[in-house]
């Protein structure tokens, strides 16, 4: 597996941050770099070239860089943001980018707030859920996914580019009539709603635990399925109704069995960690507690190849 | 074994440690012109970590003015010894149960730093470089150049006597450590060459340790396994030499950090890119039911880091706190089959 971190890849820093802690891969964070920068061909490469500079190789974008809303909508207009999306993917395709993430949330969702109630008052988000999993309201709208995949898909495949949903962030603050993913029987139906090899998912531990599934399980079933394109490692703790997030090493995931469970079914690709309680004081960004966590996955991906 | 930190008396270390969820401390202490620690100090030092949900476990290198007269053999050293006893007693009263001590009559030495993985400063031992520029080698933290100028050594110090000199200290020692129940960690001397300046440095190898330990049996006298210098030693299997010691019940303390290469010329790197196989360390601290303090020891210095090298050593918990997630999961594994 590659060890893999997502940044905002314009600033060196980050770039030094990553190969320093033992990353190879990134995933680079779509920000542009200028203010009302559109994301070009060049400006894609300019992006690789840095980061193949810095000695690291880019693996892909986090996701789409710029809105979904009328898709997720159905409404008018969406036919514009689909050309838009199949052009972007072309220049991802014509800069050797071959990973691009989408979400399926409005573009304005945010994080539900932080208190200092996690390890040591670091700041955690928490959500109402159990480990039974959290209350999802209303069915996706597959024929609206479906109408986005079938148009972007075939583009992805010509150009080789793979596709990867993320699953709903567990501490999305969603108003409750918005449609979610929260189910991995969901992200299953998803997959065969358009059959692509050039279509999968992030697989977050913290999204797949907070569903109540079994983390293991499900790592074994879809790394054989083929359809995880990016292990993202995180971890929640339970509460009697709620869920919070957590650090890497604590919670109620098992990473390590999750992680083999990954690998003897035949996932060998990019694993990063997600994101981390807030640590005080920490940059913006959290370099410290992605430090940790780094470090965290570094140590288990070396030790697990002791097990044969 | 219990991943610990090294820590100071001051509220962001603490909180650090608490976040990257580390319970069990390690204190280095000031400097004092009392040459001992009072009972008082370390009642109240004790007593901040734990308000803070913390376990003072080691004092670490009480400073080098409380003991060096002995480790020289020099006249005052029974004076200093007699406040060694006072310090292990009041270490007795405040229940912390290891004293983790050098036997570097010139302290550590090092030369110089290089570049690594993406720019991080490495701290890089040579022995050319040490011998041609020595005060450099002995001020590699550079302590002495902001303080006061170093203090080259005006005597020569023979290898059996820097012997006699630490089984002098041990036989006196010993005797106040073991009614207070309290363990004494040599730490083996950084860099492990036999001497530098006409100083011995004796705590140089594998069968170095064999001798420390057999000069005066005590169920108080131990190591301080620090795995970087065991493996800056030629020749040393770092893992064989944890199950050695660890088996006779000798490891009290240990420190986790790794190097490439051995002398003459060895550079410190992240814990996950040395020459020693870290998984195979904690499966064998393990095996030997090691149950002390294991602390991150050094880190490279790395982009944007603060005073106290948090996010290096937020990596390096990371890193320990990984391997014995994994090593406990190869042993479900073997137990299962």
């Amino acid at each position: 597996m590659n060890l893999t971190l997502t940044v905002d890849a314009w600033i060196d820093e980050n770039l030094m941050f990553a190969q320093q802690f033992s990353a190879t891969h990134i995933i680079a964070e779509t920000v542009p770099r200028e203010t009302g920068a559109r994301w070009d061909p060049p400006m894609l490469l300019a992006l690789r070239n840095r980061v193949e500079k810095a000695g690291l190789t880019l693996l892909g974008l986090d996701r789409l860089p710029f809105s979904l809303d009328r898709t997720v909508a159905g409404s008018e207009g969406r036919d514009a943001e689909i050309r838009d999306v199949c052009r972007f993917v072309e220049v991802c395709g014509d800069a050797g980018v071959p990973l691009l993430g989408y979400t399926w949330m409005r573009s304005e969702t945010g994080l539900a707030s932080r208190t200092p109630t996690g390890r040591g008052q670091a700041f955690v988000a928490s959500s109402a859920g159990s480990a039974h999993g959290k209350t999802s309201h209303n069915d996706p709208p597959w024929d609206r996914l479906a109408y986005f995949l079938e148009r972007v898909l075939p583009i992805a495949e010509k150009t080789h580019v793979r596709m990867m949903y993320l699953p709903t962030d567990v501490f999305a603050d969603l108003p409750p009539e918005h449609p979610r993913m929260d189910g991995v029987a969901e992200w299953k139906r998803l997959m065969q709603t358009v059959p692509s090899s050039c279509h999968g998912l992030e697989f977050r531990s913290s999204a797949v635990a907070a569903t109540g599934a079994d983390t293991i399980d499900e790592a074994r079933l879809l790394s054989a399925m083929g359809k995880i394109f990016l292990i993202t490692a995180d971890n929640i703790t339970m509460g009697s109704s709620t869920l919070s997030e957590a650090f890497i090493d604590e919670g109620i995931v098992n990473l390590p069995e999750t992680l083999t469970a990954c690998r003897t079914a035949g996932f060998d690709g990019p694993i990063r960690p997600g994101r981390q309680p807030g640590m005080t004081p920490d940059t913006e960004q959290g370099h410290k507690a992605m430090a940790m966590a780094t470090g965290y996955l570094r140590a288990l991906l070396q030790g697990l190849e002791a097990i044969p | 074994m219990k991943i610990a930190l090294q820590l100071g008396v001051s509220e962001e270390e603490t909180k650090f440690a608490c976040q990257v969820g580390v319970e069990d401390v390690v204190w280095g202490v000031p400097e004092s012109p009392k040459g001992y620690l009072d009972p008082d100090l370390l009642l109240e030092t004790r007593d901040f970590f734990a308000n803070r949900g913390l376990r003072l476990g080691v004092i670490e290198n009480v400073p080098s003015s409380f003991y060096d007269k002995i480790m020289f053999g020099l006249p005052g050293r029974d004076e200093q010894i007699e406040s060694y006893c006072t310090t292990l007693r009041s270490m007795g009263r405040a229940g912390i149960k290891v004293m983790s001590y050098n036997w570097m009559a010139l302290g550590g030495i090092s030369t110089d730093q290089i570049r690594g993985r993406g720019g991080a400063l490495k701290r890089r031992f040579d022995l050319d470089s040490a011998l041609a520029a020595p005060t450099a080698a002995l001020d590699w933290r550079g302590f002495f150049r902001e303080n006061r100028p170093i203090h080259l050594p005006d005597v020569e110090v023979t290898t059996e006597q820097m012997w006699d000199n630490l089984v002098y200290f041990l036989e006196r020692v010993l005797p106040t450590a073991e009614e207070e129940g309290v363990k004494l960690a040599a730490h083996p001397d950084d860099a492990p060459i036999p001497s530098f300046l006409g100083v011995a440095r004796i705590l140089n190898s594998v069968e170095s340790f064999d001798r420390l330990i057999d000069a005066v049996p005590s169920p108080s006298n131990g190591i301080n396994f620090c795995q970087g210098t065991f493996s800056e030693m030629p020749g040393v299997d770092v893992v064989k030499t944890i199950r050695r010691f660890g088996s006779k019940g000798k490891i009290f303390f240990a420190h986790c950090r790794d190097t490439k290469g051995t002398l003459p010329t060895f550079t410190e790197v992240f814990m996950d890119e040395g020459d020693t196989d870290m998984i195979a360390t904690v499966q064998a601290f393990r095996e030997v039911g090691f149950d002390g303090l294991i602390r991150a020891d050094h880190t490279p210095w790395v982009v944007g880091e603060n005073p106290h090298g948090h996010r290096g050593f937020a990596y390096q918990i990371g890193y320990m706190k990984g391997l014995a997630h994994a090593a406990t999961a190869i042993e479900q594994r073997k137990g299962a089959a």
